[in-house]
């Protein structure tokens, strides 16, 4: 091993209760970035997933309702006469009304009862706009049926319902479940689905719809859809799923922002953690150095001990942090799922987070080894050789 | 000459007052003598073996060590310097406590680049008599093992010159005397030794004293 990272791993052990506590601090860190890192990773990356799962392309609603994924727009409503129109502009593969319904029945959180989304639509295209999806139990609804609802497979979960319970809505009226879909990682596992002509006839709303889902043809393309859609109905909001995703990513941008800010907070911690231990510790050994110097150290040699000691204390610090951090975004996950139930976006960490986590305490050992070394370069060693 | 100095100059600040700890020294110093450097505190002695040690630089004059006029050249030079014509011998020993004897010695070979340092570094402690301590760090060894480890550190760079100071000021009468004795022996082989001391049975015992008085040599 190279001498100068010996004696830097050496002159550790010697106040090892010191080095604990600061193995300790920039863990926890390092620990908190890379929880926070691996929360906005798994948030970005279950968005990407979105934009490659099966699903509609585009959305359709009307202006002034928010820009909510999942059609939570408001109360805002259509028409449900300009199906046909929409259906015929060129590059629209399919169309499904929406009407949307909610339901607080089943299951709860930490912030109280558990919200279920009631999607009402025509059984027609279900299969052929979500080809990955498949019923697990039960069947899938006819246009026919009645108060019946289909559930995602996590919303089945969510809610402990199973094929023959019934679902109420906030409305009181109850739904029979009547099948219980596979799950699949994708947007639909998260919702319910009921014939559309049974919501509008329990809310007394025949001929309007919350929204149009589009698929827009593999040739045509969702943004090109997009923009006819837009033209041909300037009075309604039209968004692809990419607009929505980037809409929800930049505002997880903010939440990521705030995340970073906050790190850097706890990293700007860890560096004075690191660099206090080292100033005590070379201020301790202040002859140990000089007679390095006079048996023949180079200045670039001392600096490299106190830099490797530095960030070997950092770099212990950063892997127990990558630990804890793991943890600590495993601990976040099962409260996500205590306070809101199982959603699609959970905390990941990847190699990436961990190389990160690294990268960090390295930076934070090496900016933490300046202070110090300069501190003992700047010294005599003649007069450092009487130092007491 | 190993050594030639020509009108040293160094000065301290205190306060408003400069200190002339070395004011115009010119010393010459024979390949293979033994010599005693000697005065009372604040004589400028331990200065003086500062400048011929390399561990700092005058402020005027020259300092030539084997024919290289070594007064002003940069400190990483003056560190090579040092580990290839210098061994110290410190008071206190001054060896790095978390490494064993023999790493001790094994390191100013490392900074110098050589191959077999282990191999150099055991046969230097066989000669100082520390065959038996080689793994034995210097918290768990005697004031006089800890001299032994420190001579042989400084000789293993086969230096030109060694620099003792006060070599037997932290030892018994006893172990004392075995140091003189080794640095003796070592001199009787051909080594330029030069030892700052108070004590005057040590200066009587080197071929050869430098008297300093305030600064200057006067004797």
């Amino acid at each position: 091993m190279k001498s100068h990272i010996k004696l830097g791993t050496r002159n550790l052990t010697r106040r090892r209760g010191r080095s604990m506590l600061t193995i300790m601090g920039v863990a926890l860190a390092i620990g908190f970035t890379v929880g926070l890192l691996s929360i906005s990773e798994g948030f970005m990356s279950a968005l990407d997933g979105m934009l490659t799962g099966s699903g509609p392309d585009l959305f359709v609603r009307p202006k002034g309702g928010s820009k909510m994924p999942f059609g939570m727009q408001g109360n805002a409503m259509l028409d449900a006469d300009l199906l046909p129109i929409v259906r015929g502009i060129p590059g629209v593969e399919f169309v499904e009304p929406i009407y949307q319904a909610f339901s607080v029945d089943g299951g709860s959180t930490g912030f109280g009862p558990m919200m279920t989304m009631v999607s009402g639509m025509p059984a027609d295209d279900f299969f052929k706009i979500r080809p990955t999806a498949s019923i697990a139990r039960g069947r899938f609804f006819s246009n026919d049926d009645g108060a019946v609802v289909v559930l995602g497979g996590v919303v089945a979960e969510n809610t402990g319902k199973d094929v023959g319970d019934k679902l109420e809505l906030i409305s009181g009226r109850k739904l029979e479940v009547i099948g219980i879909m596979e799950k699949t990682d994708e947007p639909f596992d998260y919702f319910a689905y009921s014939p559309i002509a049974s919501l509008q006839k329990i809310f007394r709303d025949s001929g309007r719809v919350s929204y149009f889902l589009v698929k827009a043809s593999a040739e045509a393309g969702p943004e090109s859809v997009s923009e006819k859609l837009s033209k041909a109905f300037p009075h309604l909001d039209v968004q692809t799923v990419r607009e929505l995703i980037a809409e929800a990513k930049k505002m997880l941008s903010m939440a990521r922002a705030v995340h970073f800010g906050v790190s850097c907070f706890a990293l700007v911690i860890g560096v004075l953690f690191v660099a206090c231990t080292m100033v005590m510790s070379v201020s301790e050994r202040i002859r140990e150095f000089a007679t390095l110097r006079v048996i023949g150290a180079s200045k670039g040699f001392v600096i490299r001990m106190i830099l490797a000691e530095s960030i070997i204390l950092s770099v212990v610090g950063g892997a127990l942090g990558c630990c804890i951090g793991v943890a600590l975004s495993k601990l976040i996950d099962l409260l996500i799922g205590y306070f809101v139930g199982e959603t699609f976006m959970s905390a990941l960490v990847s190699p990436r987070i961990f190389a990160v986590g690294i990268l960090i305490s390295v930076l934070i050992g090496a900016f933490a080894g300046l202070l110090p070394a300069a501190m003992i370069m700047r010294r005599n060693i003649a007069d450092s050789l009487r130092y007491e | 000459m190993l050594i030639t100095t020509e009108n040293l100059v160094k000065k301290y600040t205190m306060g408003e007052s400069e200190i002339r700890a070395l004011d115009g020294v010119s010393v010459s110093i024979a390949e293979g003598e033994m010599t005693a450097v000697v005065g009372a505190s604040g004589s400028g002695k331990s200065t003086l073996m500062n400048m011929l040690g390399c561990l700092d630089r005058p402020d005027s004059g020259e300092y030539f060590l084997n024919g290289e006029n070594v007064s002003r050249l940069p400190k990483d030079r003056l560190a090579g310097i040092r580990n290839r014509y210098i061994g110290f011998i410190f008071q206190s020993f001054n060896l790095l406590p978390r490494m064993s004897a023999l790493e001790n010695v094994e390191l100013p070979m490392q900074y110098a680049g050589k191959k077999d340092a282990r191999g150099v570094a055991e046969r230097a402690l066989e000669i100082v008599g520390l065959a038996g301590r080689m793994r034995h760090e210097p918290g768990k060894m005697s004031g006089g093992e800890r001299q032994r480890v420190a001579v042989a550190r400084a000789l293993v760079n086969d230096p030109a010159l060694i620099l003792a100071d006060e070599p037997t000021g932290n030892l018994d009468s006893k172990t004392g005397e075995e140091i003189m004795s080794l640095l003796e022996s070592l001199n009787a082989q051909g080594r330029t030794i030069v030892i700052v001391t108070h004590d005057a049975d040590i200066a009587a015992r080197c071929g050869r004293s430098i008297r300093m008085k305030d600064g200057r040599v006067v004797s």
